[in-house]
């Protein structure tokens, strides 16, 4: 019995996966802490306040942004689908960078303004549902240049440092989320509880709207089921950390990849992978130029494009 | 410029012809003066005349500047100004042509400026001012030192030299306070919270540690080799400081008090300064240095 086979054996292993990546990242930073016993008081309220929520936050950003890719990917019937290819991070950041510029003393308004924005994006995308995936991706593609040139036009009429706070919250943050780990988790588990349900109708979707018709699947209602799903875990993810390139492209490929194509596989592969990539980014983020930090978005990408690339060219030769 | 053509022909004097510039583009005078070729005898008293001539029109197209130009006494040649430009108060009634970063041309041109003050001479729309004739001055000054240079420097280049420096050696003399003072807030370690989120911070080659280093604080993050690094609490708390410094914006400063006794203690100074006078590189800088050394003066004492 290996894993290709049964992806319940997935969950072990990424599981302990999860343990060691995440047990490593907390003891590492400007200080190396042991977790389990972090000595003085000070080490343990770094571990906890400090260390844990930003570890929770990235794991499961990092797991809703690559579930929600996966599901794009197939809803699309697109490989080049992401998270943010409808737009939703674009009129997210608009509402994030105009809740600031309205009340730029508050810091959590920013998190309000990109929920609120991210469901005006919803709204609109989700008009054009019905159109059938070529006409969705299409609107959805010019809906995004278009809340791109509301961005820029917000930045070029706010001062000078609301464009630093608008350029750091691009790039994405997970030290300062208004949303506790916690509930992130939670979110993160309600969402891939409700991806595994649906992992059947998905797998065969992919075989084309008309096969699965023909399978009995309602593929009115489960492109709708998916939209909104997918959606609103983007609409989380953008809210509690900015927005995150790359982690809902590429981890949903990596796991087909590695683990083939059945969506019972490549959902759990898929949120506990993304949440890995997301750690291990951050702790990165946190480390190689320290006492400063990069922002996370440049390190996933840096780590995880040449794994992929590398993948990609040794599964096809 | 046609209405003025006969008086140049009937006098053949420059003084006439300088006289008739006031309010003129430099530009056009050059572009008649090509087109009356045989006038060409009048340039080198063109030249004679000019540093004599008061009438500059000069563009502030930094914050600065701006600020520069009025305490020198330049500031009734100041015909435009670019967005932040708020201190002096005449400032804010003066025409705007765009920012420090991006100017607009045809609103600057429009006030027929002789010269333009700007941060930098790669910004869009500076080498188009100089293609059409106006003098673009590069000011922008990264270290305390150059604060005074420039002073200096806009002073000789607007012919207000003599005040320009009496202000930078008040200046100096003000800033030699503040140094190595005895029982003074000595080597204190400062964090220097530039942004509370993300949290930025003054690194090496930074105005802000160099200021810092003229009152004699030791920057925490001074070695790191980034003009404003994002740090996190973790590092600050491993850094140690004395003192915090939190410019006075975007912020409620009773909250980041709050904040960083938390984490560094309840021994920790917490103290707000104005943004404007810090990080502006202009007269008012002493100003906001010596209230940073008042409040650091103010209270207990730094041993180490």
């Amino acid at each position: 019995m290996n894993i290709r086979e049964n992806p319940w054996l997935l969950l072990p292993v990424l599981l302990a996966a999860s343990l060691l990546v995440g047990g490593l990242a907390l003891g590492m930073g400007e200080h190396w802490i042991n977790p389990l016993s972090p000595g003085d008081d000070m080490a343990s309220r770094i571990v906890w306040e400090l260390r844990w929520p930003r570890i929770l936050t990235a794991f499961a950003v990092g797991g809703l942004l690559a579930l929600a890719g996966a599901w794009f990917q197939v809803l699309l019937g697109n490989p080049l689908a992401e998270p943010y290819v409808l737009g939703v991070a674009g009129s997210a950041a608009v509402g994030a960078i105009s809740a600031m510029a309205l009340f730029p003393d508050a810091a959590w308004v920013m998190s309000i303004g990109a929920f609120i924005g991210a469901w005006v994006g919803i709204a609109v995308v989700l008009a054009f549902a019905h159109l059938g995936t070529a006409r969705l991706l299409l609107a959805g593609v010019v809906l995004a240049a278009f809340w791109g040139a509301v961005l820029m036009l917000l930045i070029a009429l706010l001062p000078e440092r609301g464009v630093v706070r608008a350029y750091a919250w691009m790039m994405g943050d997970l030290s300062n989320s208004l949303l506790p780990g916690w509930s992130l988790l939670l979110a993160w588990a309600v969402a891939l509880a409700c991806g595994l349900l649906l992992s059947l109708s998905l797998d065969k979707l992919l075989l084309g709207e008309k096969h699965a018709e023909a399978l009995g699947v309602d593929v009115y209602r489960l492109r709708r089921q998916l939209l909104l799903l997918a959606s609103a875990v983007t609409a989380i993810a953008v809210t509690a950390a900015g927005t995150i390139g790359f982690v809902g492209l590429v981890v949903p490929h990596l796991m087909r990849l590695l683990f083939g194509s059945l969506h019972r596989s490549v959902l759990i592969a898929s949120a506990f992978g993304g949440g890995l990539l997301l750690i291990m980014a951050d702790s990165a983020a946190r480390m190689v130029i320290a006492p400063a930090e990069l922002p996370v978005g440049v390190l996933t990408a840096m780590i995880g494009v040449p794994v992929f690339l590398w993948l990609l060219l040794r599964r096809t030769s | 410029m046609s209405q003025h053509l006969p008086e140049v022909f009937d006098a053949r004097n420059c003084s006439v012809l300088v006289s008739c510039m006031h309010g003129a583009k430099l530009s056009s005078v050059m572009t008649l003066i090509q087109k009356l070729k045989y006038l060409w005898v009048l340039l080198p008293g063109l030249c004679l005349a000019s540093p004599a001539w008061a009438g500059e029109r000069i563009l502030a197209l930094a914050p600065h500047a701006c600020e520069i130009l009025y305490a020198i006494g330049a500031g009734e040649d100041v015909v435009g100004a670019v967005s932040y430009c708020d201190y002096p108060q005449a400032v804010l009634a003066l025409p705007r042509v765009g920012s420090y970063e991006r100017i607009n041309v045809e609103a600057a041109l429009a006030l027929e400026p002789t010269m333009a003050i700007v941060m930098d001479e790669s910004i869009p729309g500076a080498s188009k001012l100089r293609d059409l004739g106006v003098k673009v001055v590069a000011s922008y000054p990264r270290r305390v030192d150059e604060v005074l240079t420039e002073i200096c420097r806009i002073g000789a280049e607007t012919g207000h030299q003599k005040q320009a420096d009496a202000l930078a050696e008040a200046l100096q003399q003000r800033l030699d306070k503040l140094k190595a003072p005895p029982g003074g807030p000595q080597q204190a370690s400062v964090f220097y919270e530039i942004w509370a989120e993300p949290l930025l911070t003054a690194g090496k080659s930074s105005f802000i540690d160099d200021v810092l280093h003229r009152m004699g604080l030791r920057n925490v993050f001074g070695d790191v080799a980034l003009e404003a690094p994002r740090v996190n609490v973790e590092a600050v708390i491993a850094a140690r400081p004395d003192v915090v410094v939190i410019p006075s914006e975007n912020r409620d400063v009773a909250e980041r008090q709050a904040f960083w006794q938390k984490w560094l203690g309840q021994d920790v100074r917490v103290i707000a300064v104005n943004p404007d006078l810090m990080h502006r590189p202009g007269p008012r800088l002493l100003d906001g240095m010596e209230d940073l050394y008042q409040q650091l003066s103010q209270g207990q004492t730094f041993e180490h």
